[in-house]
Order: C-alpha cells, then structure tokens, then sequence
C-alpha cells in the first residue's frame, strides 16, 4: 500500500508543479484537471466518498471547463510571449522550502494520534474519566453511524448549520457582485 | 493473496466489466440503427434495409468502414490534444455503466447474492454525475486543438449549454435522491416498489427528459454540430476512428441517459404491479431474468421516445437555448426541489 500512496502523492505533486511550470496555458489547464482527479482518489482512499465526488463534479467537471473557456477566449500568441517565471522565483523558493522544512519538521515531532483531542486531555488527566470520555465518544460516533455521506451531512446540517448558511450567503454575494462588475447595465 | 479473494476483487469484476462493455457496444451499435430505421418510418422513407435482412448488419458495416478509413491530423492541429481528445468524450460515457443495477440481485442459495451491476457503490448517482461530466472536456479539447474555426465555436457552444443544462439535471435527479432518501441506484430502485417516481415526481421527470436531450446534444438542441451553421461542429476536423469515437460516445450516452432514466424514474427492474416478494417466493432465476426483461423494455420505450423527439422538433436558436435553461428549466426545477422537501418533510413522516 505504501508504494501506492507514494504513486499517488508523486501524481498529484507533479501535476501541481505541471500548472506553476509549464508554458502552455492548456497544458497547465490539464495537469491541473488531473492533480483535481488525483486529489479525489485520495479523498476516496480516505474512505471520503462524497467529498471524492463533489470534488470531480465541481472542480473538474464545471470550474475547470470555465478555465478551459477562459483560455480558449483568450490570445494565446500574447501568452506564450508573456514571461511567466517571475525574477523573485528564487528567492521565493528558498523561503518556501525553508517553510516547508519547518512544517515538516513540527508535523514529525508533533504527537498528531489517531486519538480525538478530547479524548487525549482525559487520558492526561488520568484515571476513570478517561474511560468514560472515550465511552461518551464512541457513543457520539454510534449516534452518527451511517454511511459517510449520512454522517457528513448530519455533521453540516447540524452542528455546523450557521457557518455553513453563512458560507452559501457569501458565495451568493460573490455571484451577484461579479455579474454586477460584468454586466455594464442591468 | 488467496485465489478467493483475487477472483472476488479482480477477476469477478473484469468478467462484469468485459460482459457490460461488450453489451453496451453491441446496444450502441444498434441504438444507430434502431434510430436510423425509424427516422426513416417517421418521415415516410425506408431507412437502411440493404446490408443483410432489415439492414441488420448495417452497423457492422459502418464500423468496418470507419476503421478502415484514414486517420487525418490536420496541418493546424496540436497533434497530443487532437488525439487524446476522444479519449476524454467516451471514456466518461462507458464508465457511467458501472453502476446501473439492470435486473434484481440473483439468490443462490443461503446467503449467496450475486448483483446484476458492476458496482453497487454507495456513492451510486453522484459517481456517474461527477463521471459525466468530466465528457465534457472531450467536445472542449477537440475543439480547441483541430486548430480551426468551426470546431471552436461548437465546442464553445457546446460546453456552455453543456455546462447550463447539468444544472437543471442534477435539480431534478437530486428530487428522486430526496425522494428515496439514498444515492445508491439499488436504494433508488427499491423505493419504486410501489409506484414509479415518474408520477409524483413528474415535473422532475419533464425537467431531467429535457436537459438529457440538451446534455447528449441531440435535436431540438444540437446546436453544437448544427450542421447549417456550422459544418459539423466540434468534430469537423475528424476522421475514421476517432470520429467513430464520438459517435459512439454519443449514442453511448444516449443509452446510458435511457438506462438512468429507467432507474431513477421508470422503477428500474420492477415490474409493475407485482410485488418483489411473490415472484421471489416462486423462483428466484425467473425473478432475475423477468427483471432483466422489464429494465430492458423500459429503456427501449425509452429510446423510442428519445428518436421521437429528435423527429418531431425543428432545431431551437442558440439564445433560446439558453433561455430556456437558464428560466424555465432551472425555476422549475428549484420550485420541484422544494415541493418534494415540504412533501418528504410533513406529507411522508
């Protein structure tokens, strides 16, 4: 299994470095189409199914098309002379791997388990509380049982119901402000 | 790795997969000329009747044909894309098959199930949305790379009506989810035991009927390839086998929208009228097979209705086209969203 993770997460990494690299508009438009089904294949490896789903139909299926549109539309000549590596490329590099080195090393020495945090302060604190923290877990995952679709939506809809109101309100408000900005009259 | 296992997670599902595909190409095949022989009867002609009796063996001959002929890359191309644009359009068509259960899970003995579907994932109608509409990219990339101007401006076309009326079909598919309370096509299927969704939910049906002709790009809305306009569309530039590829990734949705709409509104494998436990009760082979033989009625009706369409309605103007999805279809299908929610939440308690 591991070699296949190690496959996948060359797949995607490449791809993403296909998109900032390549010359070609379209050819970074398709490696990205490819980076967004790799991603899906590790949402459904994460036993992420829905997510997986929505991830295609979304990203790849409708944002991707717009992207393809826009650059379809656009003069490709003008963008293949356009410089596309910026003079800053190295010294951002540098800064980024240096911030990818100190990620790396925190997630590594950090003490991420499979255990919920909550779970976890219980357990230090010790003794029969703990016990009964992981019971009252395990019955919070029993409440929720169901496939993961069901349990996700039980989680958006209902512990998470106002953030979620809210993020459709905001996407609305981007929706009408970009046809504002289009549309020279209404 | 057992034998078991491997023949449960590799070989059982390689003989499925070989099986439907060779099934859904020979339904493709002959989709053409079921619809080629009755565009010929609706307009008071023959239609092909040459090539062995009734014409039977003309797809064989056109698929012979089609192989044989020259693969051309135009001069202006961009050769990668050109050649693996059709990739993109029929592989999304043939892969949505994996998931339609086309006869009742056949009992063998205690415990022993085998399921008439490739697989029966949990995800079911999400996965062939999302599938789907990766075919788009296939009309976009053809396109784009034939290098020429015809094709541009059908797959522009294309893709924007393609990508208008995925709105209005996923409203009216996400209706029957509501209704039957789960994605998978099995669940779906199941909740049709009593009365086939195409009647409460029958505004969601007209909807999905509607945007499925728009979606596969056929007359009263092929205005992709409208040939008067603009020679043949996103496909102008193509010949012999990658052409046929279009083709058959065409009529390959054609069947599979005829296959969805069976299950998701038609009750599927479901005989009418006759409840699932007796006939089980009276063999469980008959069961499967009578199943089988009533999904397949079901779809044929189906796309007989389909070839009607195509030849009863003249072609609609490119803005109408939209109009009509953007402020018919989509209103209707919100309004049919929330009525089905108010009807789930206190009709069906």
């Amino acid at each position: 299994m591991t070699i296949g993770w190690i496959l996948l997460f060359a797949l995607i990494i490449a791809c993403a470095l296909g998109v900032v690299i390549s010359r070609s508009p379209i050819a970074s438009a398709l490696s990205l189409l490819v980076g967004f089904v790799g991603v899906a294949i590790l949402y459904l490896a994460l036993k992420a199914e829905f997510v997986a789903a929505v991830q295609v139909l979304v990203y790849a299926g409708g944002i991707l098309v717009l992207y393809i549109f826009g650059i379809m539309l656009t003069d490709n000549e003008a963008l293949r002379l356009t410089r596309q590596v910026h003079f800053q490329a190295w010294p951002v590099f540098l800064l980024v791997l240096v911030l990818f080195l100190w990620m790396g090393h925190k997630l590594y020495h950090s003490d991420y388990a499979a255990t919920p945090p909550a779970a976890k302060v219980m357990v230090v604190s010790g003794g029969d509380q703990a016990e009964t923290a992981i019971a009252a877990l395990q019955a919070q995952s029993q409440v929720a049982a169901g496939t993961n679709t069901q349990r996700l939506a039980s989680v958006m809809y209902g512990n998470f119901l106002y953030p979620f109101e809210a993020a459709s309100v905001l996407l609305m408000v981007a929706a009408l402000g970009a046809v504002f900005l289009a549309k020279k009259e209404i | 790795m057992t034998f078991e296992s491997l023949m449960t997670y590799v070989g059982w599902p390689l003989i499925k997969i070989v099986i439907l595909l060779g099934v859904v190409a020979f339904c493709v095949a002959y989709t053409v000329y079921i619809e080629r022989r009755l565009l010929g009867f609706f307009q008071s002609r023959v239609g092909p009747n040459r090539v062995g009796p009734f014409g039977l063996i003309q797809p064989i001959a056109d698929g012979l044909k089609l192989i044989l002929k020259e693969d051309i890359i135009p001069a202006n191309a961009q050769p990668f894309l050109f050649r693996i644009a059709p990739i993109f359009a029929i592989v999304p068509a043939f892969v949505g098959f994996a998931i339609i259960s086309f006869a009742p899970p056949l009992v063998t003995g205690a415990g022993v199930v085998h399921p008439f579907v490739v697989k029966d994932v949990n995800l079911g109608i999400l996965f062939l949305l999302s599938i789907t509409s990766l075919g788009v990219f296939g009309i976009v990339l053809a396109g784009w790379s034939s290098g020429s101007k015809y094709p541009l401006f059908g797959s522009l076309r294309s893709a924007s009506q393609m990508l208008s009326y995925e709105i209005p079909l996923t409203l009216s598919v996400l209706s029957v989810i509501l209704m039957a309370g789960s994605f998978r096509l099995s669940d779906i299927v199941d909740a049709q035991s009593k009365l086939p969704f195409a009647i409460p939910l029958i505004l969601a049906f007209g909807v999905y009927v509607i945007s499925a002709v728009a979606e596969t790009n056929r007359i009263p809305f092929d205005l992709p390839e409208g040939e008067s306009e603009l020679v043949g569309g996103f496909h102008t530039e193509y010949s012999g086998m990658r052409f046929a590829f279009y083709f058959l990734a065409e009529y390959a949705n054609v069947v599979l929208v005829c296959c969805v709409a069976t299950s998701l509104f038609l009750g599927g494998y479901k005989i009418p009228f006759v409840p699932y436990e007796t006939l089980l009760a009276a063999h469980p082979i008959l069961v499967s097979a009578l199943g089988l033989a009533v999904f397949g009625v079901k779809a044929v009706l189906f796309l007989y209705f389909y070839i009607w369409i195509r030849a009863t309605f003249p072609r609609y103007r490119y803005d109408q086209l939209l109009r009509i999805g953007w402020m018919v279809l989509l209103p209707i299908a919100l309004l049919n969203l929330f009525l089905v929610a108010g009807i789930k939440l206190w009709l069906l308690r």
